[in-house]
């Protein structure tokens, strides 16, 4: 038997990933009544990085160093991409906001205004990023200084970190590049990287570590560790372990499941519920319907119901993997609220027959045409519903792989879209 | 004859409690392999003592509605045993003013007589029409004496009072013992103010009149005002003396009001003859039983051999404990109540007390599904450890024979393992607990093995080395059609059902439902490939 229960809020928002994290960040801090429906568990799956955008033009494949020239040429290029209705001051300014929410969550996040980190990654590889934890700060310094001394460490049985490949991958960039692979007494086959990020917040195992490393240090500037320091307190253990050993350490990011995306899933749950967020865990949207200038939805899990009433919904619900979109046989749909999907006529145009073309694929970029302040639009280019907004990965135009722009356009398609639904119902032009 | 009866009573009170705790102990023994192993450790948690005693912090968190009737009546019923049932020792030696009836008492007396009265209704009608999906009826009417006792105690508490007011030879009496009247001095004044304002029935016809009534109020006011409030505070027994009052003077004749002082006298005595011997013992255990809380791991793995006896008999019988239950979907479907920790206590007391009456296969199969994910001991409203109990009680039946399939299932070889069960695939028609989820494609195909399931799994986190299989791992093996070597593996015996990985699957995949499901289907083969009568018995 289902319990049922009623909510009364100003702001629904469905889908708990980046985008929708920050939207209730947003909403919340604005102190609109704010009700959150998701599984927030992909986040266990993201870098941690925040790419504002690394490439572009995306044929040419080329690596920008600093992205407001790369921002200004798209923004000429593509009037429909979502960042053409922001701005680059819009962007700054939502990533602002994001570092301070994040800030007061303990999570320490750094950003240079008009320029791209290059973050070294577990595949020995640099990605440009233009927001970055500060954990992994000195790692960027690799590719931009003189070249430096650099000790690589592993873990025998964390799989998919290997230090002797990155070594391998970066030996001209710096002067030298050694590995160190930690034994770690007890354990015999898998390390997973949860349990090493609980060792990490143990001073007996930091002790530990320091005296392997220790006889590196005549040879060594640098210690490169994989990004598994600690659960939630990284940077304090990171200095733990410089004041232990006396050398620079930093974090590198490798493939999921990522710790500094569940550090950033903690840090947004942390804050959110002091913000008093109701979030409703792995709960699905079944129905809706609009009266009143309100919405009423049903959201249900195994075990309970809900029905909210809103004034405005943010739509965050992500692409295929999040279930925003669903690929049927001929065409693309909108999953919660059946909303056109811009998207090739035919399934044969969905991909290219090149899978590597440096163009992208058709469908990286279908997804829900907007308006300027990012509600969706039907064929006649009028809102759907006034106080329906679609934001971050679900928007058409946009292919953040490739572009390496995923964090920037959910972050400030959020921001912008709750700033504009806070102004629209401040302004009492819904009461009416 | 009264105080007589008090010490009796009270010495068989006190000596019931004595015999009770001697029970217990010998209880104990039972469970106590050998001498070495008898060490009482313990530990008494003061702020649980303080907080589920007068507060019933516990109770609260299990439910609010039940909470308010409980401490109505735990506070309205405390007041009446302290300030009125013990008021010579009580009352009338700390306040100055006390008099029964005086006001504030007066009106107290009826209001917390009201509050105990509704809480007893409400426990009766909850014990009619509520949870009846978990009662059974050898304990459905468990409780029911001592609650019915108490509604008695107060009814004829409330008569008693009533038949006092009405009463003409009480009101002689008081006259000749604090006043000096009689019929020349105005008696009759005084006996027509009362009659009009204390509603006493008189057998004589007074005449009312205006001028008396006014003499009569100066006399009360002379005489009797300073010890007896206005009637109307004692809302309940006033309405009940206007009620009877038509009857008032065969009443009165036959010193009603004495009778019902005796069955109230006595009712009291015999509740507390009955408080070791009931259900009401556990005002005493309760307060025992949650000062052992919160057990560390710890003093978990130290503490094997003894458990407290007495907080068993602290379970009131509520059914909480069986609502959380993670395994209650396995009662739903073999019936087998030894699952609900809340049967399973009584079962645990029966096999102390009576061996030869225990049925031991069942406790043993309902025991031995039992996950240990603490929920009963969390919500257990009188604080009882239950989940030490169950794996004390693990060990005691390990030592009597009854090994458990956990055990079976890590002493056997995952390929050893495979081979039996695959002997007895498809020969059980109807395998009602293993033919849902794991059997559906569609529950585990849209696994992508990210592994987030392993790193949020609290077993993995604390024995990696022992663990072979991860929950990620068991779902890729449904995905290989090996489900018969995914019910012999370590990690679906080990699960504590946190849900944890349930909730974190980015894929929305029932982990640790299917892990669980598993865990049933592989006991079953276990009972099979052991010859063992549970599978027949209960499945």
């Amino acid at each position: 038997m289902k319990d049922k229960q009623a909510i009364n809020c100003d702001l629904l928002i469905i889908g708990a990933g980046f985008a929708g994290m920050v939207a209730a960040a947003r909403a919340s801090s604005l102190g609109l009544k704010t009700v959150q429906v998701g599984n927030s568990s992909n986040l266990f799956l993201v870098s941690g990085l925040f790419d504002l955008l690394g490439v572009y033009p995306m044929a040419s494949g080329h690596i920008l160093h600093d992205p407001r020239t790369g921002f200004e040429t798209l923004t000429a290029d593509c009037p429909h991409h979502p960042y053409s209705k922001t701005g680059y001051k819009k962007v700054l300014e939502s990533f602002d906001f994001l570092k301070n929410f994040l800030a007061s969550a303990g999570l320490d996040y750094q950003s240079k205004n008009n320029e791209n980190y290059f973050v070294l990654t577990a595949a020995g590889t640099f990605k440009p990023s233009f927001m970055v934890p500060k954990t992994f700060l000195k790692g960027c310094s690799i590719k931009q200084g003189h070249p430096k001394r650099v000790l690589f460490v592993d873990f025998k049985g964390l799989r998919e970190f290997s230090a002797k490949q990155i070594a391998n991958v970066i030996q001209d960039t710096c002067s030298i590049a050694s590995t160190l692979t930690i034994e770690i007494p007890d354990v015999s086959s898998t390390l997973h990287p949860t349990r090493l990020a609980n060792l990490f917040e143990d001073i007996q195992f930091l002790n530990f570590l320091s005296k392997k490393i220790m006889p590196f240090s005549k040879e060594t500037d640098l210690v490169g560790l994989p990004a598994v320091c600690g659960l939630n307190k990284s940077p304090e253990t990171i200095e733990k372990l410089e004041a232990m050993t006396g050398l620079d350490c930093f974090e590198i990011p490798g493939i999921p499941p990522s710790l500094p995306g569940l550090r950033l899933k903690n840090a947004f749950e942390k804050q959110l519920s002091q913000n008093n967020v109701i979030f409703l865990n792995n709960s699905k949207i079944q129905s809706h319907e609009f009266k009143n200038h309100h919405f009423i939805l049903t959201a249900a899990t195994e075990n309970l119901m809900a029905e909210i009433t809103t004034r405005g919904v943010i739509l965050a619900s992500g692409r295929f993997p999040g279930g925003g979109l669903h690929a049927k046989r001929e065409r693309i749909t909108e999953t919660v609220f059946n909303l056109p999907v811009r998207q090739p006529e035919k399934r044969n145009q969905w991909y290219h027959l090149n899978f590597f073309n440096p163009e992208g694929h058709a469908i990286n970029r279908a997804g829900l045409e907007t308006d300027d302040t990012f509600r969706p639009v039907n064929q006649n280019n009028t809102p759907v519903f006034n106080t329906l907004y679609a934001v971050g990965s679900l928007l058409a135009h946009n292919d953040w792989v490739r572009l390496k722009s995923g964090s920037g356009v959910s972050c400030v398609t959020a921001y912008t879209a709750v700033n504009d639904f806070y102004n629209s119902i401040s302004a009492g032009g819904l009461d009416v | 004859m009264f105080k007589g009866a008090l010490y009796i009573s009270l010495i068989i009170s006190v000596s019931g409690v004595i015999f009770q705790l001697h029970r217990f102990r010998k209880d104990g023994q039972f469970f106590n392999r050998s001498k070495n192993e008898n060490h009482i450790k313990s530990f008494f948690h003061i702020r649980e003592f303080l907080l589920n005693t007068f507060l019933q912090t516990k109770l609260f968190k299990a439910g609010k509605i039940r909470w308010g009737f409980h401490f109505l009546l735990f506070l309205s019923f405390l007041y009446l045993v302290i300030v009125h049932a013990l008021h010579d020792v009580t009352s009338s030696v700390l306040f100055k003013s006390y008099d029964p009836t005086v006001d504030p008492y007066q009106f107290l007396r009826n209001l917390t007589g009201l509050m105990v009265l509704t809480g007893c209704v409400a426990f009766l009608f909850r014990r009619r029409f509520n949870i009846r999906s978990l009662q059974d009826k050898s304990i459905k009417h468990k409780g029911v004496f001592s609650i019915i006792l108490i509604l008695l105690l107060v009814c004829s508490g409330f008569l008693l009072e009533s038949s006092k007011i009405i009463s003409e030879p009480v009101f002689m009496e008081m006259v000749e013992e604090y006043s000096d009247l009689d019929e020349e001095t105005g008696l009759s004044d005084l006996k027509l103010f009362w009659k009009d304002n204390y509603n006493v029935v008189f057998t004589e016809n007074i005449k009312t009149t205006s001028n008396g009534l006014e003499k009569g109020r100066l006399l009360n006011e002379e005489y009797c005002l300073s010890c007896h409030s206005n009637i109307k505070s004692a809302f309940i027994s006033n309405t009940l003396a206007k009620t009877i009052s038509n009857a008032g003077n065969i009443l009165n004749q036959y010193r009603i009001d004495t009778k019902f002082y005796v069955i109230h006298y006595m009712l009291c005595l015999s509740l507390l003859i009955c408080l070791p011997f009931s259900r009401l013992f556990h005002v005493l255990l309760i307060p025992f039983a949650s000062s052992r809380q919160n057990l560390t791991l710890d003093s978990f793995l130290e503490n094997k051999a003894f458990i407290n006896i007495a907080s068993l008999y602290a379970c009131t019988n509520c059914g909480y404990c069986s609502r959380v239950c993670s395994v209650y979907p396995n009662f739903q479907i073999t019936g087998n109540q030894d699952v609900l920790p809340h049967w399973k206590i009584e079962s645990v007391k029966t096999m102390m007390q009576n061996p030869g009456a225990a049925n031991w296969w069942r406790l043993h199969a309902g025991n031995d599904e039992c996950t240990m994910c603490r929920h009963c001991t969390d919500i257990c409203p009188s604080g009882i450890d239950l989940q030490s109990l169950w794996s004390v009680l693990d060990k005691k039946l390990v030592t009597m024979g009854y090994t458990n399939n956990t055990r079976f299932i890590l002493d056997t070889s995952l390929k050893e393992w495979a081979k039996k069960e695959e002997i007895y695939t498809g020969l059980i028609p109807g395998d009602a607990l293993s033919s849902n989820l794991a059997d559906r494609t569609e529950a585990f195909e849209n696994c992508i093995q990210c592994s987030i399931c392993t790193n949020v799994c609290p077993i993995v986190d604390y024995d990696s080395n022992q663990n072979d299989i991860t929950p990620q791992q068991v779902m890729n093996l449904l995905r290989l059609g090996k489900k018969h070597l995914a019910t012999g593996t370590r990690m679906v015996w080990t699960c504590l059902t946190c849900y944890s990985c349930q909730e974190h699957c980015p894929k929305e995949i029932r982990v640790a439902d299917i892990l669980l499901e598993l865990r049933n289907a592989g006991s079953n083969r276990a009972d099979m490939i052991q010859q063992r009568p549970i599978g027949l018995i209960n499945r």
